[in-house]
């Protein structure tokens, strides 16, 4: 599960960041972006792109690109799928 | 505040280092005051914020760029870390939000491995115990082995303990993070090369710290260092890092399991103590995110709005424009110009007349100085409004929501939304936004930006439409101007795409933080205004002036003696570029020795046509001369080339330092003053059948 796929309002904890040129993963890591970090979709921006999250107690605009490169825990595919059921969330726009 | 014991000076220069958004500029303006200046930093001439501390005699304050992290890739990054390294301050003021402790220690992690003398100011003390933290400040100090002052900058709180622990020498930290063995060994490996070269290494900070960051992988520091280090010394240093290549993550995990464990160490503590002060009851403060959403998140739900989020954003703007030239600045201008042409002309006139003054001085007075400088002074109210609504979008949190929001669009042009930062700044003084772009990573992104600033229209180039405009559009005032805003937008938007093609650019990550909504304070706002309606004054005092009083000669006199002003020098130099505009109608020799001192500064262009045309009384204003000299086509034509055309001088100087070649600054100069002829001649074409 990647970080692009959790829906608004999953909760998750990074897993791997895979993202490709180290000096990217660094500047993420500098920002709090750490295997094990707990991380909250807060919402998207306007066409769904940028990402909104919250970790560590602040929020942080992420481009959908870049977080196609963040690999979550199972956490946000559970609630991904309990969100399914019980619509806690307004519908999300694949994109 | 004031009646405390004098404190003897023994801190000379104090360094302001910490994230964006920890408070830092408030901090500045609470100990200096206006006692700011822009300074150059050492080696580079770059803009540096330093200050004199109003209470503590002697004492400098410097405004280090806001940062996340010493690990240096973006330019404002490398100039803190350079300063630091090559000119360490007196005192290192490690300014920390205390609503946002965790990721603000990481940074404070590393700056106390610096091993500079350091203070570690507490701010935004008000802003945690709103939702429902308090800090331990005690078990903090002992956590971090310095004295820390709890602040709330922008209410003005804590600043006499701040001034007295400043007074005190602040102490060397005897900082060590802690690193499981392997990265311990690590670093105390790297440590020892080090030491073995320290005679080539003569800085004052820790060497366990170089060691650190040189494993982290720090850019600036490893091109600091190694050119320093023996062969031999940097073959095993190499060598090193290559052994321990996951040491850049593991210290930075290392780093942030220390602020975590700390932070929640002088929270909890308080929290359990004293218990919130949160009006809106339990306690939540380790508790779900959701009890977190405040008012922020709220105000981000309709601002951020996945439908409404741009339109919001675009009336926002409109609504800055507006307040700028409708509301607020041009009624303000009206009356100053008024004032001038009127009261203020007459009032020099009847003194220096009654004074005994030749007639020839009393008209360079009044026609060359008034009418020259008061013709770029009746726009401060204009530049006045625009800096303090675009101070008040950055200071509230706003500015960062308006990057994310024009991410996608800006990508569109082959930017993103960390440029449009600079962009929007561009609008009220291109100079300062090409500074701005100091925090892009990508050195290509940076080249591009700073290439298309120039087509933002800045406030000095309003002047010259806040004189034509309402002169010959009257009821389409607003739409005109817009429509000028637009066309510059556009231009910047399809440079900004054939310079990307062209050139490629780096593949950037964007990281935005998204700091919760505050309201700024009116000091802060207007000290940020009055800094920049300063320099806009200063320049009206120095080169406006002189450039004035020079073009009152030259509209004088020529080769015979004193003639008038259609033989002078001033018409000849006019005359001789015309012909490049008569394609566009307004070959005349006025518009053409404005356009040509609009090259200094584009103020210039109003003041030149204010002397040029013989305005300065009350009958003749300038407005009624333009007339008889421009039709609306040929008056369209002229605006759109002054949109578009040359950066000013002090821009292309600024091109030419933050590019480091005169090569882009000439493209610039080339490129810019084509593309205006190129539109000013299609929109006159355009123009003139239709008008």
């Amino acid at each position: 599960m990647r970080l692009s796929d959790c829906p608004i309002g999953s909760k998750a904890r990074i897993a791997n960041l895979s993202i490709p040129d180290s000096g990217h993963r660094h500047r993420l890591m500098d920002l709090g972006w750490l295997p094990g970090t707990e991380v909250t979709v807060v919402r998207r921006a306007p066409f769904g792109d940028p990402i909104i999250v919250r970790l560590r107690g602040f929020q942080m605009g992420i481009r959908f690109k870049d977080a196609q490169y963040v690999e979550m825990d199972d956490t946000c595919r559970l609630e991904a799928e309990s969100a399914r059921h019980v619509e806690l969330e307004p519908p999300e726009s694949r994109p | 505040m004031r009646d405390m014991n004098p404190v003897k000076a023994t801190v000379r220069t104090a360094a302001l280092a910490g994230n964006p958004n920890a408070g830092k500029t408030s901090l500045f303006n609470l100990l200096t005051g206006t006692r700011q200046q822009v300074g150059n930093w050492p080696g580079v001439t770059v803009e540096k914020k330093e200050g004199w501390c109003r209470d503590l005699p002697d004492c400098q304050v410097i405004d280090l760029p806001g940062i996340y992290s010493l690990a240096a890739r973006s330019p404002e990054e490398r100039i803190a870390v350079t300063y630091l390294l090559e000119h360490p301050p007196e005192a290192v003021l490690n300014v920390v939000d205390a609503s946002n402790l965790e990721r603000h220690l990481y940074f404070t992690s590393q700056i106390l491995e610096m091993g500079l003398p350091t203070l570690v100011v507490l701010n935004m003390v008000d802003v945690a115990a709103a939702r429902g933290r308090s800090i331990d400040v005690q078990r903090l100090e002992e956590c971090l082995g310095v004295p820390v002052v709890p602040t709330a900058a922008h209410r003005g709180e804590g600043k006499e303990r701040l001034i007295q622990q400043m007074g005190a020498r602040p102490p060397v930290p005897r900082f060590t993070l802690p690193l499981p063995q392997k990265w311990e060994q690590a670093v105390e490996a790297v440590t020892a090369v080090l030491e073995m070269e320290k005679e080539n290494l003569p800085f004052a900070v820790s060497r366990r710290w170089i060691a650190a960051m040189w494993l982290e992988g720090n850019p600036a520091i490893i091109d600091i260092i190694r050119p320093r280090l023996s062969p031999a010394a940097a073959t095993r240093l190499d060598r090193l890092r290559e052994l321990y290549s996951e040491a850049p993550e593991e210290i930075r995990r290392a780093r942030y399991e220390w602020a975590a464990r700390t932070a929640a160490e002088v929270t909890r503590a308080a929290t359990a103590e004293k218990g919130p002060r949160d009006t809106s009851g339990p306690v939540h403060a380790a508790g779900g995110s959701r009890a977190r959403w405040d008012w922020s998140d709220r105000l981000d739900d309709i601002l951020l709005h996945r439908y409404a989020g741009i339109p919001i954003f675009l009336a926002v703007m409109a609504l800055l424009f507006e307040a700028t030239f409708n509301w607020l600045g041009t009624p303000l201008s009206d009356f100053l110009d008024g004032w001038f042409s009127g009261t203020l002309t007459k009032a020099v006139e009847e003194i220096l007349v009654a004074a005994g003054s030749p007639p020839w001085f009393t008209a360079l007075m009044t026609e060359g100085v008034i009418g020259g400088v008061g013709a770029v002074l009746v726009f401060v109210p204009q530049i006045a409004v625009l800096f303090f609504g675009l101070s008040f979008l950055e200071d509230s949190g706003y500015m960062a929501r308006a990057a994310v929001l024009m991410d996608r669009v800006m990508r569109a042009a082959g930017l993103g939304g960390r440029s449009f930062i600079p962009m929007v700044l561009g609008f009220g003084c291109n100079v300062p936004a090409i500074m701005a772009t100091r925090t892009l990573e990508d050195p290509r992104t940076r080249l591009i930006s700073i290439l298309v600033i120039p087509f933002m229209s800045c406030s000095a180039r309003l002047s010259v439409y806040a004189l034509l405009v309402p002169a010959f559009f009257g009821q389409w005032q607003g739409q005109i101007v817009f429509l000028l805003y637009l066309t510059g937008v556009l231009m910047g938007a399809v440079t900004a795409r054939w310079l990307g093609k062209s050139l490629g650019t780096g593949e950037s990550l964007f990281l935005m933080e998204l700091p919760p909504y505050h309201l700024p304070t009116f000091k802060n706002l207007a000290l940020h205004t009055w800094d920049k309606v300063k320099g806009f004054v200063r320049k009206a005092g120095t080169i406006i002036f002189s450039v004035s009083v020079l073009l009152w000669f030259l509209g004088h006199f020529s080769w015979r003696g004193e003639v008038p002003i259609s033989e002078s020098f001033l018409a000849s130099l006019g005359g001789w570029i015309a012909p490049l505009f008569d394609p566009m109608g307004f070959g005349s020799w006025q518009a053409g020795v404005a356009l040509l001192t609009g090259f200094l500064a584009k103020e210039l262009v109003v003041a030149t046509m204010g002397i040029a045309y013989g305005a300065g009384d009350a009958e003749n204003s300038l407005a009624a001369l333009l007339h008889a000299a421009f039709t609306p086509a040929t008056a369209l034509a002229f605006l759109f080339f002054v949109l578009l055309y040359t950066p000013c001088l002090s821009t292309v100087a600024m091109i030419k330092r933050e590019t480091g070649s005169w090569k882009w600054a000439g493209f610039s100069v080339v490129y810019s003053a084509s593309v205006a002829w190129i539109v000013a001649w299609a929109v006159y074409q355009v123009a003139r059948r239709m008008l």
